[in-house]
């Protein structure tokens, strides 16, 4: 007898003696008998290497029964269901023809990749798949400073559309610069709360005219901002703090959820410097909640890295950054911050520091803390 | 569509270099031909008459322009420079060398295609509404759910080895355009009583040499539960279905041996043991594959446009292709284009290299780069503005490929039949050319309205014609091709098996029987019945009085 350890292609020199054969047509109470004994390997009989009942039964010792000891595939099988055995649960198989040992150790190493759950991976890899290419890509651009070149190797990484949600910022137009460089096709929008600063509409008519790329401008939705307004009046967001979520999450976050349905990639000019709640964003991450990969391209960058960039590059910036303003949101909640203050001081001064995000750019390290 | 990213394309490759070692090892005489035949059916590839046929998978029916040009490259330059499509949404080349086969595996990996599991005894291409996403009575778009069927289903360590063939379709519209009753698992989108949506669940239908149409097992199965029930169906059918005998061992033989209601007992138990958790695609897993599905963004037009009034008033060709072949779309001003393949006196389901081609640039100028394959065996354009419509029919024109008769008499179901196979007992293509030749006159098949005739050339049924409306069977019969007709067949919604009228007919007088019949049906409608209305009112004994009662 020529035993394969099915987990390897090794032959395996002193296989123990079989307890139990268990035909195809085996029911309940013979697989909870085999597997109650424990009494050392489980045989189950293939008749015919097209007779798959073996692969179900197999399956069923394990997941139904919970037999954890050996289980060995007997009689016509061929070394192409290697890997179906293994899968379905079977540790190991006698071969007939002791001149296949290599041909069994071929085929069971060849197929690497699978889409289900079996006996072997509770994971499968397609599943963890986005995740680990995610991984990759964080790991890829961190191995650039160069903003170009990491935003052609995301483009490369990523297929199918990215979109860039811009507000027009100083670590925006550093990334719409990157953009326009490299050539990469990336759908760039902003979100157009009904309540921008006229100073950035310009700043985006200025960048569209400089790198002749459309930014889309995504409003929210007419009727639910009517609703809003009826509801907690013209400026309520100032009340309390629920009002001022709700009034985000209606002119901000909705939209945002609209323009990035169907995406693969989301870009953002997040960076880590700008409040405790982002200090450790990665590059790129899978997003499983919108099922698709975040990227933040200049979350590493110091404000010192960043001002420079657009210094060398002249780049278009919005003239409130000259008047104080650094993280500019809509106008009613933004105002200018003094020298020495937390980048985000200006948004929703009113407001604790912990609470201080409109809900776009949750850290999912942190689940709890950003609301 | 759905995209394949780096993980989908290392497994095709990965599969295309396990099938090339599984050549090379039948060639050096490794591996017998008993044992190499179902290792390559599992990768589609058939030994015909005169050449090896390769059956590659166009998943529920949804092609890119750039597949498609593939597929007419494919065809070019391993084929005669055509195609056939067949009536399971896949596409078959007849003339490929087997030496070529891995280029042509590489050539379609490139774009995302495969010929994986389209045929042998497993789960085989899943099908799906060709209207999927574009028609106005749809509930939910059944593709996502096709898509994670098909990832679920792609080298299945547990259910590679059936009974038998295992094929699954999934409709998500009012209107059963995926003939879920004759699949042997049938998926249909229904609202359920939380007001969520889910699957009825049917299951044993088929066609082959004993129709079923399928039985409900389930009336709603949450979604989220697809892969584990559809698991617990297999597993049951894995276990218990027989292996004797090659024409009792679909699962429709034992959904009908236990009864569906033991069968049910049995799939039900072994679904409550299941840890659904561990089976059933996790929540962002779905998300991911939802994601791809987004419906193309339409703006609504308006619905009428003056040209094509015009157009219709004064170009009766037009006029009358536009009435059947453009259909309803849910986005106001847009409408889904049938592109028949049914032209008389050509092959059913052939497409030219060239006709490809057209119609992927087609897609590419007017329908949002989307195209469709029907089983019914045409190519569908799914998002066209009504303003294109014109623009449209003349690049079609120019190429005969604006027939006019989509679900009319000349829009057959027809499998290639005793010219290809190696199974069929007796000729198809040269019957189906035959009767469209008769019936070629546009206003004859108007006059006689909505009629589906499917033709199959032997028992096994590749062309439905248990589910035509009228159905052609080519038997032999001590040498003699003779064809058996069944009458009152459906495919959708209310299914039912055709019933064979009488004995068979000889080759040459096939086109006066169907004459026969369609005058019969003439004679006997009542104002505004279709063919099937009239054959449920009246029954059988007209039909026979016309068609044996001279002898």
């Amino acid at each position: 007898m020529v035993l394969v350890d099915l987990n390897t292609g090794a032959l395996i020199s002193d296989p123990q003696d079989v307890a139990t054969v268990l035909e195809p047509d085996a029911d309940t109470d013979a697989l909870a008998a085999a597997a109650g004994g424990n009494a050392g390997p489980i045989a189950i009989s293939f008749p015919s290497f097209v007779d798959g009942r073996g692969f179900s039964l197999a399956l069923l010792l394990r997941e139904r029964h919970g037999f954890k000891g050996e289980i060995r595939a007997v009689g016509q099988i061929i070394p192409d269901q290697g890997q179906h055995l293994l899968r379905s649960g079977f540790d190991t198989a006698v071969i007939s023809r002791p001149e296949d040992t290599d041909t069994w150790k071929a085929c069971i190493t060849r197929m690497r990749l699978n889409y289900q759950p079996s006996a072997r991976n509770t994971l499968p890899l397609r599943w963890d798949a986005s995740r680990k290419a995610a991984l990759a890509l964080d790991k890829t651009l961190s191995e650039t400073d160069d903003l170009i070149e990491r935003i052609k190797a995301l483009r490369g990484a990523i297929d199918g559309r990215i979109a860039f949600s811009t507000s027009l910022g100083l670590e925006d137009q550093a990334i719409l610069h990157a953009i326009a460089k490299s050539g990469a096709d990336i759908d760039v929008f902003t979100l157009d709360t009904g309540r921008l600063f006229p100073e950035v509409l310009e700043t985006a008519d200025l960048s569209e005219l400089r790198y002749r790329i459309r930014i889309r401008l995504v409003a929210p939705d007419a009727a639910e901002v009517e609703d809003l307004v009826a509801r907690d009046g013209v400026y309520g967001f100032r009340q309390t703090i629920e009002n001022r979520k709700r009034c985000c999450e209606i002119r901000k976050v909705r939209p945002l959820s609209r323009a990035l349905e169907g995406a693969q990639g989301w870009l953002s000019g997040v960076r880590r410097e700008h409040s405790q709640e982002r200090a450790d964003v990665p590059l790129a991450m899978w997003e499983s909640e919108r099922g698709l990969t975040k990227i933040n391209p200049v979350a590493d960058w110091s404000e010192e890295r960043l001002m420079s960039y657009i210094a060398e590059n002249n780049i278009p910036v919005n003239p409130l950054h000259a008047r104080g303003f650094v993280s500019i949101g809509c106008a009613p909640c933004t105002r200018a911050i003094e020298p020495g203050e937390d980048p985000r001081a200006g948004r929703w001064w009113w407001e604790n520091e912990e609470q201080k995000e409109c809900g776009l750019h949750l850290n999912p390290n942190r689940e709890g803390k950003a609301a | 569509m759905y995209r394949y990213d780096e993980f989908d394309h290392a497994f095709v490759r990965e599969r295309v270099a396990e099938f090339k070692d599984q050549v090379e090892r039948r060639l050096s005489g490794a591996l017998t031909e008993e044992e190499f035949r179902p290792l390559r059916l599992r990768n589609g590839l058939y030994l015909q008459l005169h050449a090896y046929m390769l059956r590659i998978a166009i998943p529920y029916g949804v092609l890119s322009p750039r597949q498609l040009r593939q597929l007419a490259m494919i065809g070019r330059r391993f084929d005669r420079g055509y195609g056939h499509f067949t009536t399971r949404q896949n596409l078959q080349f007849n003339w490929v060398k087997l030496v070529d086969i891995p280029d042509v595996l590489a050539a379609l990996a490139e774009v995302g295609m495969h010929c994986i599991q389209t045929s042998g005894n497993c789960v085989r291409n899943t099908t799906s509404d060709p209207f999927a996403a574009a028609a106005n009575d749809e509930l939910e778009d059944p593709r996502p759910w096709c898509e994670m069927l098909r990832q679920w289903s792609m080298l299945h360590p547990e259910f590679n080895w059936l009974p038998r063939k295992f094929k699954i379709a999934v409709s998500g519209a009012a209107e059963d355009r995926a003939a879920t009753a004759f699949h042997d698992i049938g998926l249909r989108i229904v609202r359920g009583p939380d007001g969520e949506n889910g699957f009825r669940v049917l299951v044993g239908g088929g066609m082959g040499r004993t129709p079923y149409v399928g039985q409900e097992i389930r009336p709603f199965l949450k979604k989220e539960h697809l892969l584990s029930y559809v698991e617990s169906i297999l597993r049951v059918y894995n276990l218990l279905g027989r292996r004797d005998n090659i024409y009792k061992a679909r699962i429709k033989i034992l959904v009908n041996q236990l009864g569906i209601d033991t069968f049910r007992e049995a799939v039900e138990a072994d679904w409550e043991a299941t840890h659904k958790s561990a089976v059933d695609l996790p929540e962002d897993e779905q998300r991911r594959i939802l994601s791809y599905f987004a419906p193309p963004d339409l703006p609504p037009q308006p619905a009428r446009d003056e040209k094509v009034g015009a157009r219709r008033e004064t170009d009766p060709a037009f006029a009358n292709w536009y009435k059947h072949n453009v259909l309803a779309h849910r986005v106001p001003g847009y409408s889904s284009v049938v592109i028949s393949l049914k032209e008389p006196g050509r092959t059913p389901g052939d497409a030219s290299s060239d006709a490809m081609d057209l119609v992927a640039d087609l897609a590419e100028r007017f329908s949002q780069d989307e195209l469709r394959v029907s089983y019914t065996q045409n190519l569908i354009l799914p998002h066209v503005a009504i303003a294109d419509i014109p623009a449209l029919y003349d690049a079609l024109a120019g190429a005969d490929l604006a027939t006019g008769n989509n679900e009319l008499l000349g829009d057959m179901i027809c499998c290639p039949g005793l010219d290809y196979c190696n199974l069929a007992n007796a000729r198809s293509i040269p019957i189906a050319k035959e009767i469209a030749k008769r019936f070629e006159d546009p206003a004859r098949q108007e006059v006689i309205g909505q009629l589906r005739l499917n033709m199959s050339g032997c028992i096994n049924a590749c062309g439905h014609h248990h589910s035509g409306n009228i159905g052609i069977l080519g038997v032999d019969k001590k040498g003699t091709e003779l064809y058996q007709i069944t009458l009152g067949g459906n495919p959708k919604d209310d299914a039912s098996v055709g019933s064979i009228i009488g004995p068979g007919f000889r080759a040459e007088a096939v086109p006066d029987v169907i004459d026969t019949i369609v005058n019969t049906y003439l004679e006997n409608r009542d104002e505004g019945e279709s063919f099937l209305d009239t054959w449920r009112r009246v029954g059988a004994p007209p039909f026979k009085e016309a068609l044996y009662g001279a002898r």
